[in-house]
Order: structure tokens, then C-alpha cells, then sequence
């Protein structure tokens, strides 16, 4: 079963595309800081790219859908596959 | 009274000696919620040693109802790396990484599948690198390591190569079942297979530490957290219920009234 989708992206454009969802969703609040963790907190793979893994409820808010549906095609983000997001997963040595 | 509504209304861990920390998900006055995910789970210590994520939605625990026992427990999610953060907590938890002779006891459920083949982080500081500082107990099943079912406490003084303490019980943990999991720690013991020990439902403590070197008296290198290992690494899938943080070993008998507790209150069957 689908539970999620994953997607790379340039920390400059994973910043401006959360900045976006911040102020459509009146973050932040007292109990919520912003939508998604800034993206030095966020894993990169080999390329320096952030990765994240998005639920699919929560892909289903506005404006996130039609927000990455544009960056995909402007080819600003790219959709992976899930073995790609866990390779970039810190390695601990435990 | 069951026995059961007894231990619960009774047994308070406050009034044992040392505690530090006490996540309890049944209390649903200690959790928060933000759109219907666990923003913050409060600690119940007196400490103030809350657990957070303020952010929103995907990175934030679920809050499930009647999981267990009928109890509420936090469920995380891996492919998310849900988790929850102790903020500027990098000295607060020294006592388990330093040579302090320490005990923390969690019930917890790990795993979706009968064979994870992965590994799955019920708390730690210390990112899991032994260049690191501080700890990480997780729940290990990765095939590629040798690891099956197993319970894996990592103790790291920050020189690169030189744990303090890994002592890794293969065979004790039953993936998607709650367990009972009670660590003794002591990095600094002179006899290496005493420096971490585990019970799982109260069974025999085990130990396989065979390191020596001495453990550092310096802050973790990450605040602790919930559900990962302080970076976010090997994050958590499944369920914490209760997870409690002592800075001095209880007593044989307060262990076993903590034991109890957990077990009646979770339906777990403890020994």
C-alpha cells in the first residue's frame, strides 16, 4: 500500500516552497513552527539534494499538490523512489 | 479492585529515587496535539523535560487511541522520520552515557512486518556514531549486520573507532508485539559485559558489551530524542507507550514494582 511519496530538491527551492506553505497555512503558531523542518535539518543524498517523504494526506492540501505539481514540471523537483530516499539516510556505525 | 486498576492508581515513579524523565501516553493531558499529530509529550518527572516537534504534519508522531490495552500510545512512522525532540537537552541526559549507573524501562512495539530486516530507534543522543557523544537503544533486525530481533544499546565517548559500550542481544525482541524493555546502564564498570544489560519482560538481564574504554564525561552531541537517535537517524516504526529515565540504578525491588506497573497497565506479561 501507498502511504507516501518521496522527492528531491535544492535546498534553496525546498526553503521558497516552504516559506510558500508556511504563509498559506498562518504558520507559524504557538504550537507549529512551520510545515516541513528547514532544510539543513532535512537528509541529503549524494548529490546534495534534500530529500523528504511526504504522506499522502498531506499532499492533498492546498496549496502543497499544485505547488510540486509545478516545480516537477519546471523541473525544479524531482520525484524518487524509496530506496533512493533511505540511501540517504545517516549512516550511523551502530 | 483488579490488580491491574490497583498498579495504576497506586504505583507513582516519582516517588522513586533518581528519576529523571516520564513520557506516559495513556495521560492524555501530557500530550499536545497540532492537527491531530503529538506536537508535544510532556514530561511527567517534574523536570520539564518535554519531548517536541513543532513541525507541522509529516515529521510528527500520531496520536492512536485505544492502541493498546486500551490505552493511547504514539505511533511513528519511519519513511517520515517522525520524531520527537528533548529541545537543548544535551547535558540532561548524561547520566546515561558517562559512567553513571543508570536504568531506564519502555514499553514499546517495533515493526509492521513479521521480518523488518531494519533497524528501528527507540531513543538516543548520539546519532549512533562512535565519533559522536552519548547514547542510542534501538531495535535491530538488519540481516546485512548479522542482527535479528535484537536489542542494541550504543554508548559513544566521541573518539572515532572506540566505543564505550555496544552490546548488541540478538533473539529478545519479538517485532510488532509491546514489550517490556528495561535497561542497566554503567559505562564506566570495569567488567564490560556489565556496563549495559537488558531485561525484555522481565526475563534475565543479558549483556554482550566487550569494550573497555573509558566513557566520556561530556554532553551528548545531539539533544535527545524520541523515535530516533538525536540526528534523525534510523528512525522509529512503530509504538512508544511509557519510556522512563532514571540517573541512579533503583533498587532490586523498585525495579520490580516498576516492572509490574508497566506490564499491568499495557497487558504485557512480565516475569
Amino acid at each position: 500500500m501507498t502511504t507516501h511519496r518521496f522527492f528531491a530538491t535544492s535546498d534553496a527551492t525546498y526553503e521558497a516552497m516552504r516559506a510558500a506553505v508556511d504563509s498559506a497555512w498562518g504558520y507559524p503558531t504557538p504550537q507549529t513552527l512551520t510545515c516541513v523542518p528547514p532544510a539543513v535539518e532535512q537528509w541529503h543524498d549524494d548529490e546534495g539534494r534534500v530529500v523528504i517523504a511526504l504522506t499522502l494526506d498531506w499532499l492533498a492540501w492546498e496549496p502543497v499538490p499544485s505547488m510540486i505539481g509545478g516545480a516537477i514540471v519546471a523541473g525544479v523537483v524531482t520525484e524518487i523512489d524509496e530506496a533512493t530516499f533511505w540511501r540517504a539516510a545517516p549512516m550511523p556505525e551502530m | 479492585m483488579a490488580l491491574r486498576s490497583y498498579l495504576h492508581s497506586t504505583f507513582d515513579p516519582r516517588r522513586i529515587p533518581g528519576l529523571q524523565a516520564w513520557y506516559d501516553a495513556a495521560d492524555s493531558s501530557s500530550i499536545t496535539l497540532d492537527a491531530g499529530r503529538v506536537s508535544q509529550w510532556s514530561d511527567k518527572s517534574g523536570n520539564a523535560r518535554h519531548a517536541t516537534n513543532t513541525t507541522s504534519g509529516s515529521t510528527q508522531p500520531s496520536y492512536t487511541v485505544g492502541a493498546r490495552n486500551g490505552l493511547n500510545v504514539l505511533t511513528f512512522a519511519a519513511a517520515s522520520v517522525q520524531r520527537l525532540t528533548v529541545p537543548s537537552s544535551t547535558a540532561a541526559f548524561n547520566y546515561l552515557h558517562n559512567g553513571t549507573p543508570s536504568y531506564f524501562a519502555a514499553v514499546s512495539r517495533f515493526g509492521t512486518t513479521a521480518n523488518p530486516n531494519a533497524a528501528y530507534m527507540l531513543c538516543g543522543n548520539s546519532g549512533g556514531a562512535s565519533a559522536n557523544t552519548g547514547f542510542v537503544c534501538l531495535y535491530d533486525d538488519r540481516s546485512s549486520a548479522s542482527r535479528n530481533n535484537a536489542s542494541n544499546v550504543g554508548i559513544s565517548r566521541g573518539v572515532l573507532g572506540q566505543f564505550a559500550v555496544v552490546s548488541l542481544v540478538n533473539d529478545i525482541i519479538v517485532p510488532q508485539e509491546f514489550v517490556v524493555q528495561e535497561h542497566l546502564l554503567s559505562a564506566a564498570n570495569a567488567t564490560a559485559s556489565q556496563r549495559s544489560l537488558v531485561s525484555i519482560d522481565g526475563a534475565t538481564y543479558q549483556g554482550a558489551n566487550t569494550l573497555t574504554s573509558a566513557p566520556s564525561a561530556g554532553n551528548a552531541t545531539y539533544s535527545m530524542q524520541l523515535g530516533a537517535a538525536g540526528d534523525n537517524a534510523l528512525p522509529l516504526q512503530g509504538d512508544i507507550c511509557e519510556l522512563m529515565f532514571f540517573s541512579q540504578l533503583p533498587t532490586a525491588a523498585a525495579r520490580d514494582m516498576i516492572r509490574r506497573y508497566l506490564g499491568a497497565k499495557w497487558g504485557v506479561t512480565v516475569a
